[in-house]
């Protein structure tokens, strides 16, 4: 199994007082799968998302990634597990908007080490031209459009041949034409590289690509669905 | 590990052109503050290399040497206090000097003494007289007749000069006496006498007359005793400007220009000189400068001192000059001479020229010349007064420090001449005083013994005239305190004299003066072990406060520069800060696609090292080439003082390689260490600040 979430609750400081974001989340998602996380704005997607990507820890229960318990693991290892299993794609794009396209699909192959340049120029060059952009590589971030930035962060996310992929609302900064031909670039990739693909929407247009839709409510699963 | 640094060099430039604000504020500090390090240093290490130099070349040596037992410190351009130190003595320079010789890296030693002595310089009307008893002794009527008409027409003005007094005066009826007593030397019998009685005439001038204007202040001079002809040798700095050098074997005294010319020159020539070197060297205006106005508004209240060397031939014509001149129909000689002296910014260029070429020949500019012989007085080490007549042999001056005041302060006697007046008698004086005892069976007894000498058993009475070698020491049990020694000839000794016996400290010169710490130390072992209780210091502790200067300059520029680069590393801190701030989202994406906390840290250190090692080598650079520019240029010495630390009246700095290289660094590593902080709160954010702030 790529994520399994046994009985995670997640809970806030508000004020004095403490709000629960996610209930008792029972969540069990397989290799490959392509899976969206669905529902209204608030309902707790991205609270999900970002403990399945270790950027925070449940109040209780357990996360697991690739049968390592997150939760009992140091911030250096949860660094490496981001680095070498897991892949981003955020809303924002957030690319390093002082670096190229070529060296922000590099960096994570930078941080990790072990590869030659030639190496590296090889596999970016590579996933470049599957998101479409490998005429593109030496242009800076902001010299693109909003689908380009999107396609480059894809690539970054990917050029580690990580596991899975997390997305939160890859689409939604972008039109519904764009955002379409996001997701069908990230349901072609998840088939063909087999890479889990678990992303936040709440637009129907994107769910309906998705072949499991969770669906939450007032963080809670309401609905779990396979096509 | 290359690969990732050029990420972060990248990261870094591209980040610091895209922060332009913070880089500009951070990297100018780091500029700033570089240069001023490297400025300020280098100009500090050239001040005090010229100013060692100085001090060096012109009396200090390398080291001084002086007694153990001394009470101050030896100060040789003041302690900053007033008062006598007293530092003791060398009893015998030739042992010490043999002992301080065996050392190999010592070149000479040079006996030195220094002290306090004042002439007295009479009054204007002492002057007068003493010409006019002169010139009566010559006989010639027709000068003693115009020298009559000079006396009275300077009584006349001595005369309101009372009658204004006595307007204002307590006490009126000693004026009124005061002013009888002129009125009387002006009477035409009173000057019938002259020809019959000249004596009579000329001692109730001298007596009743003279003290009626009054007596100038005495000249306090500083001398220093030393062996003329070594000094001269050994101090390459020390030139002689007029008439030649104190020949070994005779008493006299050596003059400092510096000190002839502002402080015994003619008191109206010097104010006009002062206000010259105002207005055309240091390019100020009288009616702007406090000083200058104070000379300029003082001079014609000295109009006197031009006037009173007149004869009445030259009275008429410098009335004639000066009624031309001025284009006044006045004639009154005093008020004439009065409006000439006030000068202001618009007519001193043109009365100074015609106040030397016309005024200044007729007056006596020095009250004594070289080759005259002057009276020189000084209290001996047991305060009595001392008075040594000494002749004028020329003056002399430091190459380079003409106009400073500090090289300038001594004038140079020969040593044997040092100990007389500091109540030493010479072996000559000793051997007349022993057969003088023996004549009249004299035996010399300090106080404390006094009573058993005069009331005891006679064992007790014993002979100590070996011991008692000083004059003070002859006279205590005899003499009054106020007895006052006078030789009236000058004279000469064995030259062997200089070499020998006692001075108070003396300066050694070094052969190899890098080696001038460890060659200090060794001698003093060395003089310890030949139980001399005898001191070495260096020329910057024997130079007293002065020495202490370059250090005291040096810590408050480092302390300022300190103050300076603490806040501009706030600054900087803050910068990065807000900068760390405004980067969350980017801190957070790297977190979160996996960059390690320690790779933000290096993100930030290669940002700060980046502009620092950018912006402080700029620094230095432009710090080098602007000492470079003053180095050809030179810096003008903004006063006589300065001129000194200068070694001249220009500085001209050059470039320490070593600052130059080094401060930069340590501006730098100040900079990373400020760094730190905002480095480690930008490693501490967390990777989910990636879904933070949307845009």
């Amino acid at each position: 199994m790529s994520v399994v979430l046994n009985g995670v609750i997640k809970d806030y400081p508000l004020g004095a007082s403490m709000v629960r974001a996610l209930h008792d989340i029972d969540l069990t998602i397989s290799e490959g799968e392509f899976t969206t996380i669905a529902g209204p704005s608030g309902c707790g997607k991205s609270t999900l998302l970002n403990l399945i990507g270790c950027m925070d820890v449940a109040t209780s229960g357990t996360v697991s990634i690739e049968g390592k318990v997150t939760n009992a693991l140091s911030d250096k290892e949860q660094t490496q597990l981001r680095l070498n299993t897991l892949g981003f794609i955020f809303q924002s794009f957030n690319l390093v908007p002082v670096l190229s396209v070529y060296q922000n699909v590099e960096l994570p192959l930078l941080l990790q080490g072990g590869m030659t340049a030639g190496e590296r120029s090889k596999r970016i060059s590579e996933l470049l031209e599957q998101v479409g952009l490998a005429n593109k590589a030496k242009n800076r971030s902001h010299e693109l459009s909003g689908g380009q930035r999107q396609r480059v962060a894809i690539a970054r996310a990917l050029v580690t041949q990580p596991k899975i992929v997390l997305a939160d609302e890859p689409t939604a900064n972008l039109d519904s034409e764009t955002g379409q031909n996001i997701i069908e670039l990230m349901r072609t990739l998840n088939s063909k590289q087999k890479t889990t693909f678990i992303f936040s929407s709440h637009d129907p247009k994107v769910i309906e690509h998705a072949r499991r839709i969770v669906r939450l409510q007032d963080g809670r699963v309401i609905e779990d669905v396979r096509k | 590990m290359l690969e990732e640094l050029k990420v972060l060099l990248l990261v870094a430039i591209r980040n610091l052109a895209l922060h332009k604000v913070k880089t500009i504020v951070v990297g100018g500090i780091l500029l700033v503050g570089s240069f001023l390090v490297v400025f300020g240093l280098s100009l500090l290490g050239s001040i005090e290399n010229t100013m060692s130099q100085s001090i060096i070349g012109s009396v200090a040596g390398h080291l001084q040497v002086y007694s153990a037992n001394a009470r101050d410190e030896l100060a040789l351009f003041g302690s900053g206090f007033f008062g006598r130190d007293d530092l003791g003595e060398i009893e015998k320079f030739e042992d010490v000097k043999a002992e301080l010789l065996k050392h190999p890296n010592i070149a000479d030693v040079v006996p030195l003494g220094f002290e306090n002595a004042f002439l007295g310089r009479g009054n204007l009307l002492d002057d007068l007289f003493e010409r006019f008893r002169s010139t009566v002794k010559s006989g010639v009527e027709a000068d003693t007749l115009n020298m009559v008409e000079t006396i009275k027409t300077n009584l006349r003005t001595v005369r309101s000069d009372l009658e204004n007094e006595l307007k204002i005066s307590s006490i009126p009826e000693d004026i009124k006496k005061q002013i009888a007593d002129v009125e009387e030397a002006l009477s035409d019998n009173f000057w019938m006498r002259l020809k019959a009685d000249p004596e009579s005439v000329l001692l109730f001038l001298e007596s009743r007359i003279a003290p009626l204007s009054g007596e100038k202040e005495p000249l306090y001079l500083r001398y220093m005793g030393t062996n003329p002809e070594q000094f001269t040798q050994v101090f390459r700095k020390f030139k002689i400007v007029s008439g030649e050098n104190i020949p070994a074997g005779e008493r006299g005294i050596l003059l400092s220009q510096r000190i002839y010319e502002t402080q015994i020159k003619n008191i109206v020539a010097r104010g006009f000189d002062n206000i010259q070197k105002g207005t055309v060297e240091q390019r100020k205006k009288i009616a702007d400068d406090v000083a200058l106005r104070t000379i300029a508004s003082d001079l014609p209240k000295q109009y006197l001192e031009t006037l009173v060397y007149l004869n009445g031939e030259q009275r008429k014509e410098t009335t004639t000059l000066l009624k031309e001149f001025l284009k006044t129909d006045e004639n009154d000689l005093e008020t004439l001479m009065k409006n000439f002296l006030t000068v202001d910014d618009s007519n001193f260029n043109d009365r100074y020229e015609f106040f030397y070429k016309t005024i200044a020949p007729q007056v006596r500019l020095y009250p004594f010349k070289v080759g005259d012989t002057i009276n020189l007085r000084s209290y001996t080490r047991s305060g009595f007064l001392k008075t040594v007549p000494l002749k004028i042999y020329g003056t002399y001056q430091f190459s380079g420090l003409e106009s400073s005041d500090l090289a300038g302060a001594f004038n140079f006697v020969d040593m044997v001449s040092y100990r007389e007046l500091y109540g030493r008698m010479s072996s000559e004086g000793q051997q007349e005083l022993e057969a003088l005892r023996k004549e009249v069976e004299i035996k010399s007894v300090d106080s404390g013994s006094l009573e058993d000498a005069l009331f005891g058993a006679d064992a007790v009475l014993e002979s100590r005239a070996s011991e008692s070698n000083t004059t003070t020491s002859t006279t205590t049990t005899a003499a009054s305190p106020v007895m006052e020694f006078k030789r009236l000839q000058t004279g000469s000794y064995n030259p062997s004299e200089l070499n020998t016996g006692m001075v108070i400290n003396a300066a050694i010169l070094l052969k190899n003066p890098r080696l001038l710490a460890t060659t200090r130390v060794d001698l003093e072992k060395r003089l310890a072990d030949a139980k001399m209780q005898l001191k070495v210091v260096d020329w910057k502790q024997a130079s007293g406060t002065l020495g202490q200067l370059v250090t005291v300059i040096r810590a408050v520029l480092l302390i300022a520069v300190g103050i300076i680069l603490v806040v501009a590393m706030a600054i900087i801190n803050n910068a990065i800060m807000m900068t760390t701030l405004e980067r969350t989202r980017e801190i957070g994406t790297l977190r979160a696609i996996g960059a390690q906390r320690n790779f933000i840290l290096r993100m930030f250190f290669v940002e700060t090292l980046t502009i620092a090692v950018l912006a402080t080598f700029l620094g230095s650079v432009l710090a080098a080439l602007f000492v470079g520019f003053l180095g050809v240029r030179g810096i003008a010495s903004p006063s006589d003082f300065v001129s000194f630390l200068f070694g001249g009246p220009r500085l001209y700095p050059s470039l320490s390689p070593t600052v130059a290289l080094v401060a930069p660094c340590v501006v730098a590593l100040l900079a990373l260490i400020f760094t730190l902080y905002p480095a480690f709160m930008a490693s501490r954010i967390a990777p989910a600040a990636a879904m933070q702030d949307r845009e």
